[in-house]
């Protein structure tokens, strides 16, 4: 759940294809996202037009991200708000914590927020003995599990609804209820009643942020369950916590992005709420408001100027975890860190180090899903291959694997030698098949264990190549 | 200011140091980016988007008929559990100053967490989404937005928007940007449990929108 979590992909990815429940949750999600956002951009006449636009608004943002950074504090402080600045997870905790002490807080009301997960904030509030309330469901669900999401819009999906009503039974009997659960609309009503009063409750409220706006100093929520928006009214102080890459200059920036947001994730044209938060609300009851930025670096600066700044551009939509088919297979909880999926898998290793989560580069298929749906045109699987690269070159790539890598491409770069060895292999390969397919072949069992492994026919490309050019020439 | 301001601004600077060309500087309004285009009119788009979301919506020409789309509604939807609890008006002149009948229990002041039903004014309704805009203000306080069961918005026709940038051209020119500015549509709902939409989660269950579309020409 931290930044120090040791990613285990290929156990854990086992591990979670044996797990039932798991299974069954996640065939429940289905193809539910992929058919619902199909069918919200099949209806946008612009949704192209959006994607450049959108990558250009981020492109232009990061360009010039110190000076709309400067502008964006200013807007804050003149709406009567006050930026803090974390340069990493620690930091951030630790000013978090300090606004808490100060606005006296006994119990904290959280709205959804990714980056709330990733420098471990929960943790770090109870810690300083103060009470930490989810207010999402989704994020409620799996607060009461004591597990990371593993989703980032839909933190509890993978739990099922028998799983839920356990955990409310559990947790709710000292609230008083004890009232058998069946139905949705239970569960939900149960858990409204019980985080209405956490809302009323609350001293501090923090929410997380989708965009912050330079020239109005505003930051941005979109939500459907109202949750986010009750956090930041009712407490008289509210904290937002946000990365340095959520900036976009003005509201048509943000605008543009809310158009491809709500369609890429849940495939809405736009969530039942969006909010836009600027300085301290004016309160009637008489008590001072308070509106707190925490501004979170943890690597977004180191990220900007190397190889990986695409990744910068990410709205956090999911819409590349709903069409992974490893995502799909084996859950949010097998990637190990705080963002799973394809984004996770090149952010995890970015945000860990990649000596941290030497798997997730590897935890894709390449199909290139990622990338079609992207709304901000990110090159995921050329991100992914990039880290790989660096695994190779940081030599934490596996010595077997490097040496086998490293003569593959030699030869590769001889091809006369190539020719010579791969023809008879392939001879080889092609007599040893039966039916078609190869029996079990050494280091290749875990691969076949699941799969057919078709027998090549014997020839190769390059004689087929040449044979036929030869045909044509003589025709 | 702090140390860590510092740093990071410095880090993000890189070797490039600053870089102000092309910063987009008081040229905020030339940011607005391709709009969809809409299948109707403003009016028939944001009716059709709201009903899309679950929300109710009435279209009334009159006064009376405001009055009467909003008791209509409270009779099949504003009871509470017991008894009926009536009206809460937020206290914006263009709602305070409505002919209220007597039948109606109405009350004129900022919204509690208990209130059943309340109405509220939105500034603006935008066509593209089927969004409402409200604004903060001591006469359309935020919370009534989201704290009661039954949420009733009254918005004028002439206020009908096709796109959301004109909401941002408008707050421009006034000068002023509100602490909270509400897109709201539809009633409040999730989908966490098992990816099955529930209306209600912690905002308001239902939704009715009221459009006028003439009393301020009576």
């Amino acid at each position: 759940m931290t930044a120090n979590t040791h990613h285990r992909f290929r156990d854990k990815a086992h591990a979670a294809l044996m797990d039932e429940p798991l299974q069954r949750a996640m065939d429940k999600a289905g193809d539910g996202f992929i058919a619902r956002r199909q069918t919200a951009i099949a209806a946008l006449d612009q949704y192209e037009a959006l994607r450049s636009r959108a990558k250009s608004i981020k492109e232009h943002t990061l360009d010039h991200l110190p000076e709309y950074l400067e502008r964006y504090e200013a807007q804050v402080i003149a709406s009567g708000g006050q930026v803090h600045w974390a340069r990493d997870a620690e930091e951030a905790r630790k000013l978090v914590i300090d606004l808490c002490r100060r606005a006296g807080a006994g119990s904290v009301a959280k709205g959804k927020s990714m980056i709330g997960e990733e420098i471990g904030l929960n943790h770090a509030l109870e810690a300083a003995g103060m009470e930490a309330v989810e207010t999402d469901l989704g994020e409620y669900i799996i607060q009461l599990a004591e597990e990371p999401p593993s989703h980032i819009i839909a933190p509890a999906l993978h739990k099922t609804r028998e799983q839920i009503i356990a955990m409310f039974r559990e947790h709710h009997r000292s609230h008083g209820y004890t009232e058998p659960l069946e139905t949705v609309a239970e569960i939900v009503d149960e858990a409204r009643a019980i985080l209405r009063d956490k809302f009323l409750k609350a001293d501090v409220g923090i929410t997380g942020a989708n965009f912050l706006i330079a020239e109005t100093g505003s930051s941005v929520i979109v939500t459907n369950e109202g949750n986010g928006d009750l956090t930041a009214l009712l407490p008289p102080t509210h904290i937002v916590l946000a990365s340095l890459d959520k900036l976009v200059p003005t509201p048509e920036d943000a605008t543009t992005l809310l158009r491809l947001l709500a369609r890429s994730a849940t495939g809405q044209e736009s969530t039942a709420y969006t909010s836009f938060f600027t300085g301290p609300k004016p309160r009637n009851d008489g008590h001072e408001s308070a509106y707190h930025v925490v501004l979170i670096d943890n690597s977004r600066s180191r990220i900007l100027h190397g190889k990986y700044r695409d990744m910068l551009r990410c709205i956090r939509c999911g819409a590349c975890l709903n069409h992974c088919p490893v995502y799909t297979n084996v859950g949010g909880h097998a990637y190990g860190g705080v963002y799973p999926g394809p984004m996770g898998s090149v952010l995890g290793p970015l945000l860990d180090g990649l000596a941290q989560a030497p798997e997730l580069p590897n935890a894709s298929s390449f199909c290139g899903r990622c990338a079609e749906v992207c709304p901000m045109s990110i090159p995921l699987p050329e991100l992914l291959r990039q880290l790989r690269n660096d695994q190779f070159e940081e030599r934490i790539t596996p010595l077997r694997q490097r040496c086998a890598t490293r003569l593959w491409s030699w030869l590769n770069t001889h091809p006369r030698l190539y020719r010579a060895l791969a023809g008879p292999a392939m001879a080889l390969l092609s007599r040893m098949g039966r039916n078609g397919i190869l029996p079990r072949l050494p280091g290749l069992g875990a691969w076949q264990r699941g799969r057919e492994f078709p027998a090549p026919e014997g020839g190769s490309f390059v004689r087929e190549w040449n044979r036929r050019r030869g045909r044509t020439r003589h025709e | 200011m702090s140390e860590a301001r510092r740093e990071i601004l410095t880090r993000l600077r890189g070797e490039s140091g600053t870089n102000k060309a092309g910063v987009r500087d008081g040229a905020w309004s030339s940011s607005a980016g391709p709009r969809p285009r809409l299948d109707g009119s403003a009016l028939e788009v944001f009716v059709d988007k709201l009903r899309q979301n679950s929300a109710s919506v009435v279209r009334v020409d009159s006064e009376a008929a405001i009055i009467k789309a909003i008791g209509n509604f409270l009779r099949v939807e504003g009871q509470g559990q017991g008894q009926g609890q009536g009206l809460v008006v937020m206290p914006h002149p263009r709602l305070r100053e409505l002919n209220w009948p007597n039948d109606l229990e109405i009350q004129c002041r900022a919204p509690r967490a208990s209130d059943l039903n309340v109405l509220s004014l939105a500034a603006f309704g935008i066509a593209e989404t089927g969004s409402l805009v409200l604004l903060s203000g001591t006469e359309t306080p935020s919370e009534a937005n989201f704290l009661p069961e039954n949420f009733l918005c009254l918005v004028d026709r002439a206020n009908l928007i096709e796109h959301m940038e004109e909401v941002w051209q408008h707050l421009r020119q006034q000068g002023d940007f509100p602490a909270c500015v509400n897109l709201i549509s539809g009633p409040s709902r999730t989908a966490d449990v098992e990816q099955t939409i529930q209306l209600g989660a912690h905002g308001p269950r239902r939704l009715l929108v009221v459009i006028d579309e003439g009393s301020k020409n009576e």
